[in-house]
């Protein structure tokens, strides 16, 4: 190469030439003046400091310290004045704090690789190539800002003129600015929100709330003697960092912990027993166990004759579900569960929890019930040692008023019985894949979400995402997700904005994220960017307030979009337990607020009690409107019938009109609640209060009974997504898809400490600690396939075929193969890019039945080598 | 004086160039500044400039000096290494700091190239003022910088845009101001020593 010489002279010549670019605004003056001189220019740097927020590397929130320094994040440490970590209790944790606090995962250490990976996206992108897939170059073109908005803000406003805002369909995490996302949508009029927790945990949810009223209540493991988990690896898992430590010290007290799990996890490593079991039979050990417990008396009988409903019906029900029956189903020997059942039911108090491993599969609902009811039968419910009910006193979104949406949502999410309002991601993108979609959405906004490689059934995925008009991602990769984004907004990193997060813990509390850089592109964090959409696109609520320009708190017009965001988060603490503003919150120790009532036990047992002066009456009857719940009002003895507030009510004549042994009314005449013929207390609003039991009112749980379920009415009076009634009892359905000839072996796939999801691949610290999925197979099963450890093998299912390389191991059920989850990008960064095999193409896109749970881990495959 | 606009008016030039998707005023005078450069289609150079200096994505190559400076394993450098806020730094000496709404990444190539122009600009002004001394304190601001940071990484840098360029605009126009600044440096010394 030739080097050009410029003299003085040119520099002059070639300057007249640039006439036409404007001066750049890249630099402001500072507020320092400019060093006078080379020799005096100050090369001073701050001191730095730490400042508490809380992580987001997945969804655990845990309680962080950052140390920035000059604009840049040097290092993050534990927080241990933010509680949040799963199951802690709040005595234990303040006086353990420093050292069950005082932990992070690796991912979390992992946070700055994150937020300065080269490969994030920078800028609005805009695709330039029409074909969409994986194997298209989207050609994209950086874009300003202000392009991008417009261009979405005017795509989503001549849907709605018209008349297509159901067209509209959005995909959000569960952690992350939701709250802003659904209020847009309900502004909007989508009914399509979707967000995250459909691909996690409902079934879960469905089955503890069908059980003991509480859809994510957290095991008291410091406390027990006795642990039996149920497919969960909660000393490695995603998110729960502190729970290592808990579990050691519950060990270090005596406990036992016993882990049933086809395949031998870093929890099933560091238990006293681990219980290989065929996929998704777990029901049918927990029924087995059930029926041991109650045999050999072992059950609380004071909890389940005072607290429970059903037990005999249920009792009579696990009768024959003998060891025996149980042994054929799962794999694991009669001797061992009646082994299991003597001690669980000797060492108490004893806790049964359970997580994925049998919740991603087809009967994960029932199944899951009759792993919580074991709780109810050892007295372990919300009880010291056992499964805590959390309360969840935190902030409190104050949801937006929109107009009705009366259009169907795409996702069916009201034929599943027990489905969970984050919808039904299978059936959404499978049936705009196939067409059987009600109507077809022409827009997908996806925010903080990799669905192509998160949601089983790849192809279908892609397909739906293919048949959209406009497709916006906002992420800060280019996942394989955005790779068929037509806009790619650039998200930001946790560590450069805000949110509240007041899960994980077993009492109240709000902990704070808060940006401790700004983001380092300029770009827009995402809740700004969908408060400047809603500006651009002039929304408002149903009171034709201008939503997305008045502050929250101070009702005035409000210019800055992130200043708009500080009050409408400063909002949800003011309404919600912590009752300061958002500024308070920063100045709380650790930027975290807990409410010093603490953990509390036995909340079941509290009284409810009538309001001063309350009046009982015992003649009167109330009245409903036609198939509601909600009381229109009240009739007295003599036919004189009130509207709650007290004045007088006109019956309309389809309505319900109910004898009820209590009618209570405040002292001034307005309506409190009812006692209805099973003696539950209900309020003015129908919803279920406390039950009678002696002559006292006690609260219970969140059940129609009030009580812990064994047998569960309204699941009866239900039918399932194929139309099949529920059944009462936590009956064992086998699941539907079972190894054949063709596809002889189960596959799973599990979470590791080392990743989060599918999208911390492209971090060179998790990298480094967890590279490559392998395949993992029984000795035996690799002998009988000819297979050797690090073999290259084929992995095939009806839907797919992938090379994978074997991990030949004894700790793996002999029918079972599997592997970390998240792997086998094909986008997403240099690093992440082409390593491992990913698990969502050999499955189909579907849910279980009753909570709409996404089945990632109901996949049959063959697997031969390469 | 003179010399010292025409090298802000090139720098702000530069900046342009590799800070923002090009624009048919930017093609125009990229032209006439480099007459061999060959000519392509206005969105045909945009994708080029996506692909190359914004990314991510295959073919992407980062224009922060972090990158080039911290010898990480191979591919495994990050943003906003210890040489960015030595940058920073540099820029509050100066009296600048970066503007609201910019990316906050003190060593993006074309923040580094509008300083340069900032420099210049303060050297003229001072020099019009009939104040030497401070015009040749600005000019020293120069000659540090560019000697000791941005030409250290920016022959990397320019390596790995040839390798991965598919058109030859981008290359052409770092390979130029490789050029540029390496007269720039001789210059400098040139008048210095006077
Ligand atoms: S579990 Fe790890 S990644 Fe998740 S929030 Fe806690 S520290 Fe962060």
């Amino acid at each position: 190469m030739t080097i050009t010489k410029f003299s003085r002279r040119d520099f002059i010549k070639l300057a007249g030439l640039t006439g036409g670019i404007a001066l750049g605004s890249r630099f402001i003056p500072s507020h320092a003046a400019p060093a006078k001189s080379l020799a005096s220019a100050s090369q001073a740097t701050d001191a730095g400091e730490w400042i508490p927020t809380a992580c987001n590397m997945c969804g655990g929130q845990t309680g962080i310290l950052v140390r920035v320094e000059n604009g840049q994040v040097m290092k993050i440490e534990p927080n241990p004045d933010n509680p949040i970590g799963v199951a802690n209790i709040s005595s234990d944790y303040w006086v353990w704090k420093n050292t069950d606090g005082a932990a992070m995962c690796p991912k979390g250490n992992a946070g700055p690789m994150a937020l300065y990976d080269p490969d994030r996206v920078k800028t609005p992108l805009k695709r330039t190539n029409p074909k969409k897939g994986p194997n298209e170059d989207p050609g994209w073109v950086a874009i300003s800002w202000d392009e991008a908005l417009n261009t979405i803000a005017a795509k989503l406003n001549a849907l709605r003129e018209n008349d297509e805002a159901e067209k509209l369909i959005w995909f959000c995490e569960d952690h992350s600015f939701k709250d802003i996302q659904e209020d847009f949508c309900k502004l909007y009029g989508t009914p399509n929100f979707l967000n995250h927790s459909n691909l996690c945990d409902v079934s879960r949810k469905a089955a503890f709330t069908l059980t003991m009223g509480d859809g994510r209540p957290l095991g008291d493991f410091a406390h027990a003697r006795y642990i039996l988990l149920f497919g969960w690896n909660p000393l490695s898992a995603t998110k729960f960092s502190h729970l290592p430590r808990i579990f050691t010290r519950a060990i270090e007290n005596g406990a036992k912990l016993v882990v049933v799990d086809p395949y031998l996890s870093q929890t099933s490593a560091r238990a006293d027993e681990w219980i290989p079991i065929r996929p998704a039979t777990d029901g049918a050990l927990a029924l087995a166990l059930a029926h041991l417990l109650i045999q050999w008396n072992l059950y609380d009988h004071d909890f389940v004759e005072n607290w429970t409903t059903g037990f005999d019906e249920f009792a009579a029900f696990v009768a024959d579900k003998t060891p025996e029956w149980a042994e054929q189903i799962t794999s694991v020997p009669a001797s061992t569960i009646r082994r299991m059942a003597r001690e669980m039911g000797e060492k108490r108090p004893a806790v049964v929890d359970a997580w994925s491993g049998p919740g991603q599969q087809s009967n994960a609902v029932q199944g899951g019930r009759a792993i919580a009811l074991l709780n109810a039968l050892l007295g372990s419910v919300d009880r010291p040692g056992g499964m805590m009910n959390p309360e969840r006193n935190g902030n409190a979104h104050q949801k937006a008023h929109g107009a009705k949406i009366e259009k169907p949502r795409l996702d069916n999410l009201s034929l599943y019985p027990f489905g969970h309002s984050s919808g039904v991601y299978t059936e959404a993108l499978r049936s705009i894949a196939d067409g059987s979609a009600a109507y077809l959405p022409k827009v997908g906004m996806v925010v903080f979400q990799n669905l192509v490689l998160s949601v089983p059934g790849t192809k279908n995925v892609i397909e739906a995402l293919k048949k959209l008009e406009l497709l916006v991602v906002v992420d800060t990769m280019l996942s394989e997700t955005a790779q068929m984004a037509d806009i790619v907004i650039p998200g930001t990193n946790y560590l450069e904005r805000y949110d509240l997060t007041t899960n994980w813990v077993t009492w109240s509390s709000v902990s704070l994220r808060q940006p401790v850089v700004e983001p380092i592109f300029g770009q827009l964090p995402e809740y700004e960017f969908v408060t400047e959409l809603g500006r651009r696109m002039g929304l408002k609520d149903a009171d034709d307030a201008d939503f997305f320009n008045i502050g929250a708190v101070s009702g005035q017009p409000l210019a800055s979009t992130k200043a708009w965001y500080e009050e409408y988060l400063s909002e949800q603490l003011l309404k919600g337990g912590p009752k300061m503003s958002l500024d308070d919150l920063k100045q709380q120790p650790g930027a975290c607020w807990v409410d010093p009532t603490g953990t509390r036990y036995e909340k079941f047992k509290d009284e409810v009690k009538l309001p001063e002066g309350a009046r009982v009456e015992n003649d009167w009857a109330v009245v409903f409107a036609s198939g509601g719940a909600t009381p229109l009002g009240v009739r007295d003895e003599s036919g004189a019938a009130f509207q709650p507030n007290g004045s007088p009510l006109s019956i309309p004549s389809d309505a319900k009109v109910q004898s009820v042994p209590q009618v209570i009314l405040e002292k001034d005449g307005k309506l409190w609640g009812f006692v209805d013929a099973q003696g539950i207390l209900k309020g003015a609003d129908g919803k279920g209060k406390g039950f009678l039991h002696g002559d006292k009112f006690f609260k219970g749980w969140n059940t129609p009974s009030r009580l812990v379920e064994f047998v569960s009415a309204q699941a009866a009076a239900k039918k399932d997504r194929n139309g099949n009634t529920v059944d009462a009892l936590p009956v064992y359905t086998p699941r539907d898809w079972f190894p054949d000839e063709k596809y002889p072996l189960y596959l799973i796939n599990w979470k590791e400490a080392s990743h989060t999801h599918s999208r911390t691949f492209n971090n060179p610290w998790l990298i480094e600690l967890m590279g490559w999925n392998r395949l993992a197979l029984n000795t035996a099963t690799a002998e009988r396939l000819g297979i050797q450890d690090g073999d290259e093998v084929w992995v095939e299912s009806p839907y797919a075929k992938s090379k994978a390389l074997a991990r030949v191991t004894q700790g793996m059920h002999p029918e079972v193969v599997g592997w970390q989850h998240g792997f086998g990008h094909w986008a997403l960064g240099h690093i992440a890019k082409g390593k491992g095999t990913a698990d969502g193409m050999f499955n189909r896109t579907i849910s279980d039945p009753i909570a709409g749970m996404a089945l990632h881990k109901e996949v049959c495959v063959k697997v031969y080598k390469a | 004086m003179e010399t010292a606009l025409a090298r802000s008016a090139l720098y702000n030039f530069l900046a342009a160039a590799f800070g923002e998707p090009p624009t048919a005023a930017l093609v125009d005078s990229a032209r006439a500044i480099i007459p061999a450069l060959a000519d392509a289609p206005l969105d045909d150079l945009q994708r080029e400039y996506t692909r190359l200096l914004v990314g991510p994505g295959a073919g992407y190559i980062p224009p922060y000096a972090s990158i080039y400076l911290h010898p990480a394993e191979a591919g495994k450098a990050l943003l906003w290494g210890a040489e960015a806020a030595r940058v920073e730094s540099t820029y509050r000496a100066a009296g600048l700091e970066i503007a609201p709404g910019q990316p906050r990444l003190p060593d993006h190539l074309a923040l580094e190239l509008q300083f340069m122009q900032h420099l210049c600009a303060c050297q003229a002004d001072a020099a019009l003022r009939g104040d030497m001394q401070e015009a040749a304190e600005w000019q020293a601001r120069q000659e540090a910088f560019l000697q000791g940071h941005l030409l250290v990484w920016l022959s990397r840098f320019a390596a790995q845009v040839e390798q991965s360029a598919r058109l030859p605009f981008y290359p052409t126009l770092i390979n130029f101001t490789l050029d540029f600044i390496q007269s720039e440096i001789e210059n400098l010394k040139a008048v210095a020593a006077l």
